[in-house]
């Protein structure tokens, strides 16, 4: 019997994963026999928080819950209610939603390319270094963040945590002046994610194909953001409001964060999730880019979701210079509503995924429950898949930092928000020798 | 038309509690015309809700002053920090690790002159929470000339 060799590696401040989490590994035989993907972040209990609230307080609660993608809580959250209160947006405030979610798209992948997924496929340990040859791309990167965080700031008031959505619409309408001011802004911003499209399809990515589902929302004439029906790369497809006969949540041990399966699978949501799906919906001039980068859809390569990030910026600047250019026509930033009790659903595709929300109301349009399904969840079981078959395929005979640093890629390259919190990853590695 | 500003002036943290105080004091700067001291457009004045954003709100060869709330100082002191001083100070990592801790070595790469960007930093107490009534009177006179000090000193 061979002598047991283990081996522990903690990797203390990190990086570049929002939230608080740990990676666990036992190597045996030159396979990984056990595998973790621990999130110990303490639960934020907003479901709970939204018991006993009134209806209308519930935009602005939800949108605590995460300071990179408040918008899609917002949003997620108002279609649940406007569903019980029987509310169905106006056309102006429809394409309104779609422009301020399209902010977050653009400012929530600007930041993930540039500040956490780029470096890794560059050797660099951080977008400090990765600046010190790229920084025409890194401020590239900045401006077009801050075009999203300017657009949300449009109809939210502020780009942190926004304050203008409403159940029915929005408080006001921005200002036409302010309208005018940022169109050429983002009109520009449409060239220069072109220019972040080209120079992403460009850099080298691990080949490294897997087989999983994908899922996202699809709308009938239009890439899915803010509405759609539930579907699948294996054929599903279900309304928002059947959610449950599907999918399911369940507890695991090592986890603070709810798993979710897809009939008792893993699956995967996403940009490369709505892209495989999607793709023929976008626009032209993205398409055109897409068609010219090479990539094959469907992708099994995850690391390709890097550059889908890039084609939803310019998917996103390219419908919000559309729909700010030739708004709808409207008369009030909301329509009013008449609470009663009732249950409702929501599911938007927040930056990082499907979103989905369920309430009960009251006859008041109190809240008698509250159910937040967020994409990491959704993705955690797909990670821990995706992260085996990596780091198989990688090799586990590499050394131990190698094995770590392509485990925490592959982590990163999910873009995981396990919360608003500091960043800290362990990575625990038990190995015997053959 | 006015031409590109020469001097940014800019208010760091959240829109809440003792944070807020870059926003604040944004504010008062405003509603007491310190712009209108300079020629038309030279100095602009700005608020920024995570310093994640700063690096696209710094312009090229601008004089930086970033305002922010300083903990562990007396409420209402005004503390001057250069950039040297500045990147050695013990500054608290900020939430998703993109605070300004982290993104000050950014700004160095980035940005063509960052010997020109100074902190002012106002005390805030021990807490997050200290109500920013109790703050000393003439605060805002005080950073004006602080101001007005790191421009022309």
């Amino acid at each position: 019997m061979s002598e047991e060799r283990r081996i522990h590696i903690e990797v203390p401040v990190l990086a570049r994963v929002e939230g608080e989490g740990a990676l666990h590994l036992r190597i045996e035989d030159g396979r990984i026999e056990h595998l973790q993907l621990r999130i110990f972040e303490p639960p934020r209990f907003f479901e709970k928080f939204l018991e006993g609230r009134a209806w209308h307080e519930v935009p602005d609660v939800v949108a605590r819950i995460c300071g990179i993608c408040p918008v899609a809580y917002q949003m997620s959250a108002v279609q649940a209610l406007e569903d019980i209160f029987a509310i169905t947006p106006d056309p102006w405030v429809r394409a309104m939603r779609r422009v301020m979610y399209c902010g977050e798209w653009i400012q929530s992948h600007a930041l993930h390319i540039h500040l956490l997924a780029l470096p890794d496929f560059f050797g660099c340990n951080s977008v400090v270094e990765l600046a010190r040859d790229h920084a025409g791309e890194v401020r590239r990167g900045f401006r077009l963040q801050a075009l999203g965080n300017d657009l949300i700031a449009l109809f939210g008031g502020r780009s942190v945590h926004p304050v203008g959505v409403r159940v029915g619409g929005f408080h006001r309408a921005p200002d036409a002046e302010r309208i005018a001011e940022l169109l050429p802004r983002l009109e520009a911003g449409v060239a220069e994610a072109a220019d972040l499209v080209r120079w992403c399809a460009g850099i080298a990515m691990p080949d490294d194909q897997q087989e999983f589902v994908s899922v996202a929302l699809r709308a009938e004439d239009e890439y899915a953001m803010g509405e759609g029906r539930v579907v699948s790369s294996t054929g599903l497809d279900l309304a928002r409001q059947d959610y449950d006969s599907h999918f399911s949540e369940s507890h695991i041990a090592h986890s603070t964060a709810l798993y979710s399966h897809l009939d008792g699978q893993p699956y995967l949501v996403g940009p490369l999730a709505r892209l495989n799906l999607n793709h023929a919906q976008l626009p032209d001039s993205t398409r055109a880019l897409l068609q010219a980068s090479g990539l094959q859809l469907p992708s099994r390569n995850m690391f390709h979701s890097l550059l889908a990030r890039a084609l939803e910026i310019h998917l996103a600047l390219v419908e919000a210079v559309r729909l700010l250019s030739a708004p709808p026509a409207f008369e009030s930033a909301y329509q009013p509503a008449s609470p009663r009790a009732g249950i409702g659903y929501g599911a938007t595709e927040a930056p990082r995924g499907l979103l989905w929300h369920r309430y009960e109301t009251a006859a008041d349009g109190s809240i008698v429950s509250a159910r937040i399904v967020p994409p990491t969840s959704q993705n955690q079981a797909r990670m821990e898949e995706d992260l085996k078959q990596s780091l198989e395929a990688f090799g586990l005979d590499q050394h131990e930092d190698a094995i770590r640093l392509r485990g925490e890629t592959v982590i990163r390259n999910y873009d995981p928000c396990i919360s608003c919190a500091t960043h800290f990853l362990r990575l625990g590695i038990e190995r015997e020798p053959q | 038309m006015s031409g590109e500003p020469r001097v940014q002036v800019i208010g760091i943290g959240s829109p809440y509690g003792a944070d807020r105080l870059g926003w604040l004091a944004i504010e008062q700067l405003e509603a007491n015309r310190f712009s209108a001291a300079f020629p038309p457009g030279m100095v602009q004045l700005q608020s920024c809700p995570s310093p994640a954003q700063l690096p696209a709100l710094l312009q090229p060869g601008t004089a930086v002053l970033l305002i922010d709330a300083l903990q562990g100082r007396p409420p209402g002191e005004i503390q001057r920090l250069s950039w040297q001083e500045l990147a050695q100070a013990p500054l608290m990592s900020g939430s998703h690790g993109l605070g300004l801790r982290e993104i000050l070595p950014l700004i160095e790469v980035l940005y063509s002159r960052p010997e020109r960007i100074t902190l002012l930093g106002i005390g805030v107490g021990d807490g997050f929470v200290e109500p920013l009534d109790e703050l000393p009177s003439g605060l805002f006179s005080r950073l004006e000339q602080n101001i007005m000090g790191a421009l022309f000193s």
